[in-house]
């Protein structure tokens, strides 16, 4: 394809790189939960660590050294197990009471780098640098890649750009390139560029894999050639969502920082069973679970939930058993956010679509249409005693939240066997209990 | 003995009724320490200043009796402390957690103990080290009957 000459599609560009405008730093935790287990045990800082997904599913975090051997993002874990042993790699479960905690922990540093600060997931956060004036920027990005690991013991890189793509982008740089010593900013035109042209388009941030494969068709190989590419060709096969990400890159900003925490509009909790389950009355209490710690997280955020979905399914790979799999959408008569009623409505729904005589590997709930308690309306003919159920939850979050996590709960959550997540090699959580804060040799 | 199950779980006054009541309303003199309350003392804002920074430890040995970090104590370590020669440090050595003094001579750094009883470790080339953080506070239990060192 042929691609315009440099500001040819974009001829205003030029004027408004660089003056005004924001600036924003990504800064990214390198392997995070990996980092977090390697705080506390030393003696693995430069042996290959893998931390597996919930219920020791798949890999989803590796170190450096982990990388090097090859294992992938998301690989199956029971896959490995005999090469995680075989070449000494240390595996752990995953332990978010103890990322979270750290998480926290470097979120709250990088306050103090920056009074907007977009926490965008558990271990990356948006800063926003508007205002400081230009050439302090290489002197911030320093101090927070110092400051971090030093205070929070978790290693970081920081890229800086006039977009949060571009920020983005020169993070990736930074962590992938050893010779950028991680940090990467894009404070020129000449700094652009070089960082374009050293990133595929698979690696752009929002290019899926699909995109990526239509880009490459048409021979443009890297995010210089996409950012000069014609705007109204990639408005046209990829949308106004590719179209973005290419004004983006070219220091045009679309997105800005999301500081507060935006209220979710579906909160879904489903897990993998560690054993296929059978009987309705197993299922009944792992969705009960599921569908309480859903009404618990609606709560927090003060929502009120229109739709529950439930859904459950077999071993896909278990080829040798028959499959099923199903989901039903159970409309809600009034706005809820209680335990009792939405637990109840949620095996409302298991049970329509419950077949006996099937090994069940996965169940979940969906809250859907979450609203906020304001657009809270009574209906004319509720018979629900609103008050009481709302007051049971209260009391339940207290109990909770002060004699920990399920201390009290419906007693069909609590069904034997119902759900357990398997966890065989979980680390201790050393910041947030007592009887498992690090020994200290003396 | 039979009693009415209702009578005991509600209250009388307690009925569906709505009361008139809006708010209470007060009689005689207001306190006069009212305006003089403050928040009670809490010990964390005096042994925690960085929060974000600080990691709990419990201390296992012996080595460190003489400034006061004993075996079963619990030590708070502030990682954004800058450690400085004399420093209670915790630190990483051949992958195992130690706490230990810290002793700067120029270039030269030892580990040294709070007990005459264990030599000073030299800082090498030969084996793992890294500093973690420094030691900021020592918390002793009084009831634990060790109020006398016996040595």
């Amino acid at each position: 394809m042929k691609t315009n000459s440099s500001f040819g599609v974009w001829p205003h560009v030029a004027a408004i790189i660089y003056s005004e405008g924001g600036v924003f730093g990504l800064v990214d935790c390198n392997s995070f939960y990996c980092s977090c287990e390697r705080l506390f045990r030393p003696e693995l800082r430069t042996r290959p660590v893998v931390v597996l997904s919930n219920n020791d599913g798949c890999v989803i975090s590796r170190s450096k050294e982990a990388k090097e051997f090859g294992i992938q993002m998301g690989e199956p874990a029971f896959l490995r197990k005999d090469f995680f042993a075989a070449n000494n790699i240390t595996v752990f479960s995953s332990n978010y009471a103890l990322y979270g905690d750290l998480s926290r922990r470097v979120m709250n540093e990088l306050s103090h780098f920056s009074p907007d600060v977009e926490v965008y997931s558990i271990d990356e956060a948006f800063l926003g640098f508007s205002g400081f004036p230009k050439d302090t920027l290489p002197a911030i990005a320093k101090r927070i890649y110092k400051k971090i690991p030093k205070n929070t013991g978790i290693p970081v890189s920081v890229g800086m750009g006039p977009t949060k793509t571009l920020a983005k982008l020169a993070n990736h740089l930074a962590k992938k390139k050893d010779e950028y010593r991680g940090i990467y900013i894009i404070d020129s035109e000449e700094s652009r560029e070089a960082a374009l042209k050293q990133v595929s388009v698979a690696d752009i941030w929002g290019i899926g894999p699909a995109y990526a494969r239509k880009l490459e068709a048409v021979g443009i190989t890297n995010a210089w050639e996409f950012a000069k590419a014609n705007k109204h060709w990639i408005r046209k096969h990829l949308t106004v969502v590719g179209a973005r990400i290419a004004y983006e890159l070219n220091s045009i900003e679309c997105s800005s920082l999301v500081t507060v925490d935006p209220a979710k509009k579906t909160i879904s909790v489903a897990r993998s069973f560690s054993s296929m389950k059978d009987t309705r009355e197993a299922l009944e209490g792992a969705v009960a679970t599921f569908a309480s710690a859903a009404a618990y997280n609606l709560r927090k955020q003060k929502g009120y939930t229109n739709l529950i979905r439930v859904f459950v399914h077999t071993n896909q790979h278990r080829s040798d058993l028959e499959q099923y799999g199903c989901n039903t959408i159970v409309p809600l008569p009034v706005q809820m956010q209680d335990t009792i009623k939405i637990v109840r409505y949620a095996l409302h729904g298991l049970r329509k679509i419950y077949k006996r005589g099937l090994q069940y590997k996965k169940a979940g709930v969906i809250l859907d249409q979450i609203r906020l308690e304001s657009d809270q309306q009574n209906d004319l003919f509720d018979n629900f005693n609103r008050d009481r159920d709302e007051k049971i939850s209260e009391a339940m979050d207290k109990i909770n939240a002060r004699y920990g996590k399920s201390k009290v709960k419906l007693a069909v959550a609590s069904k034997q066997n119902a759900w357990s997540l398997r966890q065989e090699n979980l680390s201790p959580r050393y910041t947030t209990r007592w009887q498992d804060i690090p020994i200290v040799l003396s | 003995m039979h009693f009415d199950e209702k009578q005991f779980s509600k209250p009388p006054f307690f009925t569906d009724r709505v009361y008139p009541f809006i708010n209470p309303v007060r009689a005689g003199f207001p306190s006069p320490a009212a305006e003089y309350l403050e928040s009670v003392l809490n010990p964390t804002d005096l042994l925690i200043p960085n929060p974000d920074s600080t990691f709990w430890a419990r201390v296992l040995g012996n080595s460190m009796e003489d400034v006061f970090v004993r075996n079963d104590d619990l030590i708070i370590v502030d990682r954004s402390l800058e450690p400085r020669n004399g420093h209670v440090v915790v630190c990483t050595y051949d992958g195992t957690f130690l706490t230990k003094i810290l002793r700067i001579e120029g270039r030269k750094r030892t580990l040294v103990s709070g007990n005459p009883l264990y030599p000073p470790i030299p800082i090498t080339n030969e084996n793992e080290f890294q500093l973690w953080g420094v030691a900021s506070c020592s918390c002793h239990n009084l009831l634990g009957g060790w109020g006398v060192r016996s040595r």
